[in-house]
């Protein structure tokens, strides 16, 4: 155990009192936190994701062939196959319809010798990477979700002879099984008959795709609103994926899960499924979300690429290493965050409202993901902002989107990057593959994220946005929320220290009251180094609730200042700055 | 049924297009790179379908990652040009490099330059086994990429082709990473030796 995570844990039981006092622990006592403090981490009594529902649950397979279907443009035939989780009897009408597809990887093995072709040849026998998932599937059935995870190794055998690399074939080979899933719900079909005839929301379907099977879930959503729409996709899942066209995911409840230690897709490009998805939209009611999972590697969300968990084919691939998990381990963290989010945002017979406060910037984790330590991002839906400053492009620098000035005092070099020309492509001067969020995509020329980059070496330095009276009366809002991460490439960060920083609200009586950001969340934590292709920086969302700044008439807020008194110098990057939620 | 704000006309007519369109790469020859960049080509922000397979002559130039991994044009990726006999022209631990002749002769850009060529270099690095991975697996050579390897089907070997001469300089490394080169790890290296 990390010396962090030791002093999180001891520190646990002193934060859980005052997680109790005010529900989620959202108010703890500003200013009272040591300079490199351990995160607040509780539960907060709120149920675990992790947990298995109520149902008994009913496993069963289909299976057209392997060569039942010929995507459109492929050069090649693609089975259709899945496996379905239902629990056990379906009970009660219609329910949420879940669609899992995995990602590239061999398609057959025979012995400990993996290949990659489709169909298998010479003896060999196929690689059913798609029942790597069993284990979510299994929980999620259990809450009463019908869950299919969808087999396509005719896919991988052949995307990268495809010049988007087969995420269209992807997309058409999810919307063939959702052409089924109507059958079957409707008018039924072999091999179920009628078994499933009323019993599936088409209009309300999740979808998970891990690796080249994330971007592959993205672009069916694209596909399926491109042709009308005809099912309900209400949420989206990429996992560790892969985002080489950047489809935009946007209309639509969406979380990423970045695994920190990825050692397939390194550069965490998925990042920029959540980036691109921001603002897009004008009224967009979704929200987005963004899980950086320390610890976790590519492969070991998949249990047939887990070493042991299939003969051929299986290897970790982990970047890290001090802090890997065991394969356990980060079954467990991804298990709870990705039923959670579907659970979110599907409703139906597991809905659980509550699961929101692991997911947007809160610092409580599901007890089932420990050990692992996850930082998360949140972009609340349009109706639930006031968007501050997105520094985006030059004016804000000087001026926000409410209309109010922006100035600033000893902050170097205070400009933005990794936005669109003339912004520098990227912001730090290492590897672009340890700049998730503004690294290259192989089949987009798209930049990344625009960003705020700074340091300071005076405690008197300060960056300050007013805001203008019109827009100063925040009592509707829960919190302020941003993003940041502290810049490891800076030398004014000390290696290995987190850093911190003091955000004021002030009114415009004059009363102020200024709060620790460590007091309420670690997205400035000193990102691990030891392995390869370390440390990555990722910007989280920090969030204060404006509870906190007491002795501050919220009806009238005159100015936001990011006080950088609590270190003696440091660096970082910033961004989406806003007032977030309704109170 | 959930409505959706956009107009999905000019979508639906992409899609029509490109699905009407056969994309005539092989395994056998691995990535193919003739890609253009499909948001620019429809709705703002949307990129939505991968790009038909245009002829030499219609390839656009290769966006994103791909401008800095030179792609050769259709013909050095015949599938035919996998399985047909070469002449070893370089060496090294665990890699040929063999010169196939093409079908029919060609015009071809490399370094900036057009020349005509009647063969092409068949890169294969035996240094494997192989895991199939998500990210592309980019041969360079002292540090300029070539291309993108693909996968044999036993997973012994990555083959490339190029026309790049770089592939017969006597003493240069090369290297495959999965990703660019300097920016992802390394994953192997050699020295190629000219055989002359």
């Amino acid at each position: 155990m990390s010396a962090r995570r030791a002093t999180r844990r001891l520190r646990l039981g002193l934060v859980t009192v005052s997680v109790l006092a005010v529900g989620l622990g959202l108010a703890g006592p500003a200013g009272a936190e040591p300079v490199t403090a351990a995160p607040l981490v509780a539960t907060g009594g709120l149920p675990d994701p992790g947990d298995s529902g109520p149902s008994a649950v009913t496993v069963t397979e289909y299976n057209d062939g392997d060569t039942a279907f010929t995507p459109p443009g492929f050069p090649g035939p693609v089975e259709v196959r899945a496996s379905v989780h239902y629990p056990t009897g379906l009970s009660g009408g219609e329910r949420p319809l879940i669609v899992l597809m995995h990602g590239r990887h061999s398609t057959c093995f025979s012995g400990s010798s993996s290949a990659l072709e489709w169909p298998c040849t010479g003896g060999r026998q196929t690689i059913p990477s798609f029942q790597g998932y069993n284990y979510l599937a299994q929980n999620l059935a259990s809450w009463g979700y019908l869950v299919v995870s969808v087999s396509a190794n005719g896919i991988n055998a052949r995307d990268n002879s495809v010049t988007d690399l087969g995420m269209l074939a992807r997309a058409q080979l999810i919307q063939k099984h959702l052409d089924k899933w109507q059958t079957f719900s409707t008018a039924g079909g072999a091999p179920f008959g009628t078994l499933f005839v009323g019993k599936v929301d088409m209009d309300n379907i999740g979808t998970m795709g891990h690796s080249r099977g994330g971007e592959g879930v993205a672009q069916h959503f694209v596909l399926n609103e491109s042709l009308g729409s005809p099912y309900g996709i209400t949420a989206v899942l990429p996992l560790a994926p892969v985002d080489f066209n950047r489809p935009i995911v946007d209309d639509v409840a969406l979380s990423v899960i970045l695994p920190y230690c990825d050692g397939d897709v390194s550069d965490l490009q998925g990042a920029h499924f959540y980036d691109d998805a921001l603002y897009t939209s004008p009224g967009d009611a979704t929200p987005k979300y963004m899980q950086e999972m320390l610890g976790a590697n590519h492969n070991h969300f998949n249990t047939i690429w887990t070493p042991g968990g299939w003969p051929a084919g299986t290897f970790d691939d982990t970047s890290c290493s001090s802090i890997a998990l065991t394969a356990p381990q980060q079954r467990n963290v991804g298990e709870a965050y990705m039923a959670g989010f579907l659970r979110l945002h599907l409703g139906g017979p597991g809905a659980e409202p509550a699961f929101k406060a692991y997911f947007d910037g809160t610092s409580v984790e599901p007890a089932s993901s420990e050990p692992a330590d996850t930082h998360t991002s949140y972009h609340a839906p349009a109706a639930d902002r006031r968007d501050v400053n997105r520094w985006k492009t030059s004016a804000d620098l000087t001026t926000n989107r409410l209309g109010g000035a922006v100035t600033r005092k000893n902050l170097t070099p205070f400009d933005l990057c990794g936005g669109e020309a003339p912004q520098p492509q990227h912001c730090l001067g290492v590897s672009t593959s340890q700049q998730p969020h503004t690294v290259a995509s192989a089949r987009s020329s798209k930049r990344g994220l625009s960003q705020l980059r700074y340091g300071w070496t005076s405690k008197r330095a300060n960056l300050v946005n007013i805001i203008p009276g019109a827009s100063g009366d925040v009592s509707g809002f829960e919190t302020l929320t941003f993003r940041i991460a502290r810049n490891f490439a800076d030398g004014r960060n000390p290696a290995g220290q987190a850093r911190d920083l003091n955000v004021q609200l002030t009114d415009g009586s004059g009363g102020k009251k200024s709060v620790k950001v460590s007091a309420f969340s670690d997205a400035l934590f000193a990102q691990p180094t030891a392995g390869f292709g370390l440390p990555k920086l990722v910007l989280n969302t920090v969030r204060l609730p404006l509870s906190s700044f007491t002795g501050v008439d919220l009806t009238d807020v005159s100015k936001i200042t990011f006080k950088h008194n609590a270190v003696p110098s440091g660096a970082v990057l910033h961004t989406d700055l806003a007032f977030t939620d309704p109170s | 049924m959930p409505t959706r704000r956009r107009t999905v006309a000019v979508v639906l007519a992409a899609i029509v297009a490109v699905l009407a369109v056969v994309v005539g790469a092989t395994a056998a020859s691995g990535w193919r790179a003739d890609q253009t960049d499909q948001s620019a080509a429809h709705q703002p922000g949307r990129s939505i379908v991968p790009a038909a397979a245009p002829g030499p002559e219609q390839s656009p130039a290769p966006v994103g990652l791909f401008a800095e991994v030179p792609v050769p044009p259709d013909a050095a990726r015949d599938a035919s040009l996998a399985g047909q006999a070469g002449t070893l022209v370089a060496q090294g631990v665990g890699v040929r490099v063999e010169s196939v002749a093409l079908a029919a002769p060609t015009t071809v850009e490399v370094g900036g330059g057009s020349r005509a060529v009647s063969s092409v270099y068949r890169v294969t690095i035996s240094a494997g086994p192989y895991v199939v991975r998500d990210m592309p697996a980019i041969v360079a050579v002292d540090g300029a990429p070539i291309g993108v390897a693909a996968e044999s089907v036993d997973l012994g070997s990555l083959v490339l082709f190029t026309y790049d001469d770089l592939v017969v300089t006597d003493g240069a490394t090369v290297a495959l990473s999965y990703g660019l080169p300097g920016q992802a790890p390394t994953d192997w290296s050699a020295t190629l030796e000219v055989v002359r």
